[in-house]
């Protein structure tokens, strides 16, 4: 267990979700995927500021990847809320939620 | 000793549960998968000493997302139709391969400077004992723009889903 073993998890979960982001139809899933690729940058941080940081006299800047994480938190919470409200109207109006489906901007 | 095969099994659990995420067929199991990623990403943060992001973990994710999405997929009603794949399965999982591996290989020939033996280690251990107090103190002090910026953020973000929402008067 070192920095290198997070970093490595981290970048995984990270290829897992962009994968979830590429190869899924589902509006849903995709917004998953996205929750997924948060929640790895957030390990990233973490790990980073428990293992690498800079040393001062102030003892927050040890918990710097701490600060990352919590505002990482909040968008996510208001990104999966717009996102599903955007989904909601859109399977009100159109009836559809899969993105092969949806092409009206397509002209 | 113990916490390298606590991490072990943690990491396992964690990608196990990603993978599933996006390899199940029924779109419902994927997101209760999705809440024991999020269960075992609480893990991990407890085993990098961040007790109250964890907690906080625990609340918003598993509590609160997790539920959100869940109703989410009982509202839209193609449960039965399931989560298929999109015509660009293949490429995008060449494209996350070569990304992963190049990851991995940059991340394992970085030469990283630990600074766990420094002079003075009483900074951390004090950042990591009264981690709560340090966490509400700077985020009222150094970070307080970003602090009440994310707080506009959440208050547009609400309005916007409501107003996304609602129903609209003729």
């Amino acid at each position: 267990m070192n920095l290198e073993s997070f970093l490595i998890l981290s970048a995984i979960l990270f290829c897992i979700g962009l994968t979830g982001v590429l190869i899924k139809s589902n509006i849903i899933a995709i917004l998953m995927s996205l929750e997924l690729m948060l929640n790895s940058v957030n390990i990233a941080a973490v790990a980073a500021s428990r293992y690498v940081t800079p040393i001062s006299a102030d003892p927050s800047f040890v918990l710097w990847g701490n600060f990352f994480a919590i505002f990482i938190i909040t968008i996510a919470a208001a990104e999966v809320a717009l996102g599903l409200a955007i989904v909601m109207s859109l399977y009100k109006s159109k009836n559809k939620i899969f993105i092969d489906k949806i092409s009206d901007l397509k002209g | 000793m113990i916490p390298n095969i606590v991490f072990y099994i943690t990491a396992f659990i964690t990608i196990i549960s990603a993978i599933m995420v996006i390899t199940t067929k029924d779109i419902f199991r994927a997101a209760l998968f999705l809440a024991s990623t999020f269960m075992g990403v609480v893990g991990l943060f407890i085993l990098l000493f961040a007790e109250f992001l964890a907690a906080v973990q625990l609340i918003i994710y598993v509590g609160a997302i997790s539920v959100v999405i869940l109703f989410a997929i009982m509202f839209t009603k193609d449960v039965e139709v399931g989560n298929p794949f999109s015509k660009y399965k293949i490429i995008g999982i060449v494209i996350c391969l070569i990304l992963l591996i190049l990851l991995i290989l940059s991340i394992a020939n970085y030469e990283w400077n630990y600074n766990f033996e420094i002079d003075n280690p009483n900074i951390l251990i004090d950042a990591y004992k009264n981690s709560i107090y340090h966490i509400g103190k700077t985020l009222v002090t150094t970070l307080v723009v970003p602090f009440i910026a994310s707080s506009f953020v959440l208050l547009a973000a609400v309005l916007g889903a409501i107003s996304l929402v609602k129903e609209r008067e003729e």
